[in-house]
């Protein structure tokens, strides 16, 4: 899928439920690009990957879209002062 | 603290090896805090600092031997009573005040502005009470603005400028450096607009279609009559300043000059990300459309204090407007959504 048309899906809840399944917790779901093919790849970030299973790619309107799943995901905080 | 003595060796040598010895020393002791390179008797080692009061599960008192050398090079152990903190909040007086013999230029006083100087939004400080628990609360100075008034203006985050929605319009007075008195001289705007940070319920979830969603975390102040200014960083700031207004793609290699760690250089890692809940004041944030800055070569791209920066593309483009971070990743909101969603341009 080419990297317009993912950007405009990336938002959408039913993307997350594909990606997520039951998954609840702090997450990061965005767009990288893979090493190789410079293709773009939807990047999951979560704390531990190992938790729960997570696919390796998803079927968006008939094309399959590889999913990276990142582990060690620590929510970012407002880099000013005091929280 | 204490200090263990040992004998050392080049510098760069323990400099090859610390990532694998910060790898193996924070499996090993979940108490330590931080690794580096460091002087030790007779040239370079390790160095390891513990929190002596960090709370460790017995479980993990059981585990690895902690190794008092690694690879040949020794291991010197340094005892902390405390955990690293924010470096954004940062008392108001005293050795740890902005601005006391800061490597930083950006956190001085410095005339005309530029981008990447160390601001504080001072009434907002008096307001939550801050200044009278000994704090004052800084970020950074992003770029200029023109405001649909034609009025030049700072451009920073909510969180900076607009005290996370706490802020009022057309009084907080915005200050460079920073002080925890009123100090004329140092007033050089006042907030003047900010985009509304919507928190999402607990437990909100974008599956569950109940999370509410945020373009920018963004705030500008015009600048006060007389105060000069110009869309450039610092003299010994070698990097291309803010000139013009780009989008954000994977594999783009950015830079910013924040209040904190100065000068860096990354590369954009992801676009598009959806991230949260991120905390807030007003509760926790969910972003879209956010940006992903990874430092060069595992270098910090960003720190506490870094917050409000111009991520500025190599060809001088800015891209986006940094917010937030895990020590990791740095996070950035597009510039289109900020100047649009604050009805200004970049100067």
């Amino acid at each position: 899928m080419d990297l317009k048309s993912l950007q405009g899906l990336v938002n959408r809840p039913d993307i997350h439920r594909a990606v997520l399944s039951n998954y609840v917790g702090p997450y990061s779901l965005g767009i990288g690009q893979d090493k190789d093919s410079k293709d773009p790849v939807l990047v999951l970030q979560v704390p531990d990957a190992s938790a729960q299973h997570f696919p390796s790619e998803i079927s968006v309107r008939g094309e399959s879209v590889p999913v990276v799943v990142k582990s060690g995901f620590q929510i970012p905080v407002p880099l000013r002062a005091n929280a | 603290m204490t200090y263990a003595k040992a004998s050392g060796i080049a510098l760069s040598e323990a400099v090859e090896k610390v990532r694998n010895a910060a790898s193996v020393l924070f499996d090993a002791d979940p108490s330590i805090r931080s690794v580096g390179v460091g002087e030790v008797e007779s040239g370079f080692g390790f160095v390891a600092v513990r929190n002596a009061r960090a709370p460790v599960p017995y479980s993990a008192k059981m585990g690895k031997a902690i190794p008092d050398k690694l690879d040949g090079i020794p291991v010197q152990f340094i005892i902390s009573q405390a955990d690293p903190s924010s470096l954004a909040r940062v008392p108001h007086s005293g050795p740890a005040s902005p601005g006391v013999g800061s490597l930083i230029p950006e956190q001085q006083q410095q005339r005309p502005l530029v981008c990447g100087l160390q601001i504080q939004n001072y009434d907002n400080d008096v307001r939550t009470g801050e200044i009278a628990k000994g704090y004052i609360i800084i970020g950074t100075l992003g770029c200029f603005v023109k405001l649909s008034s034609s009025a030049i203006a700072i451009l920073s985050n909510n969180h900076v400028v607009a005290g996370e929605n706490g802020g009022v319009k057309g009084s907080d007075r915005i200050l460079q450096p920073g002080a925890a008195t009123f100090t004329p001289s140092m007033n050089v705007a006042t907030l003047t607009d900010f985009v509304q940070l919507n928190p999402s319920p607990v437990g909100a979830s974008i599956a569950a279609g109940t999370v509410v969603l945020n373009d920018v975390d963004a705030g500008v102040a015009a600048i006060s009559v007389g105060t000069n200014y110009s869309q450039s960083y610092l003299s010994p700031r070698t990097a291309v300043p803010p000139a013009g207004v780009g989008v954000a793609t994977t594999g783009d290699k950015v830079h910013k000059v924040g209040r904190t760690t100065g000068l860096t250089f990354g590369t954009i890692t992801q676009i598009s990300v959806v991230v949260g809940p991120i905390a807030y004041a007003p509760g926790g944030c969910w972003f879209q459309n956010t940006f992903v800055i990874e430092g060069e070569n595992g270098t910090t791209f960003s720190d506490h204090g870094d917050s409000g920066s111009a991520i500025v593309r190599a060809d001088g483009l800015v891209v986006g407007l940094l917010y937030a971070g895990n020590g990791t990743q740095t996070y950035a909101c597009p510039i289109d959504s900020v100047l649009s969603g604050l009805t200004c341009t970049l100067i």
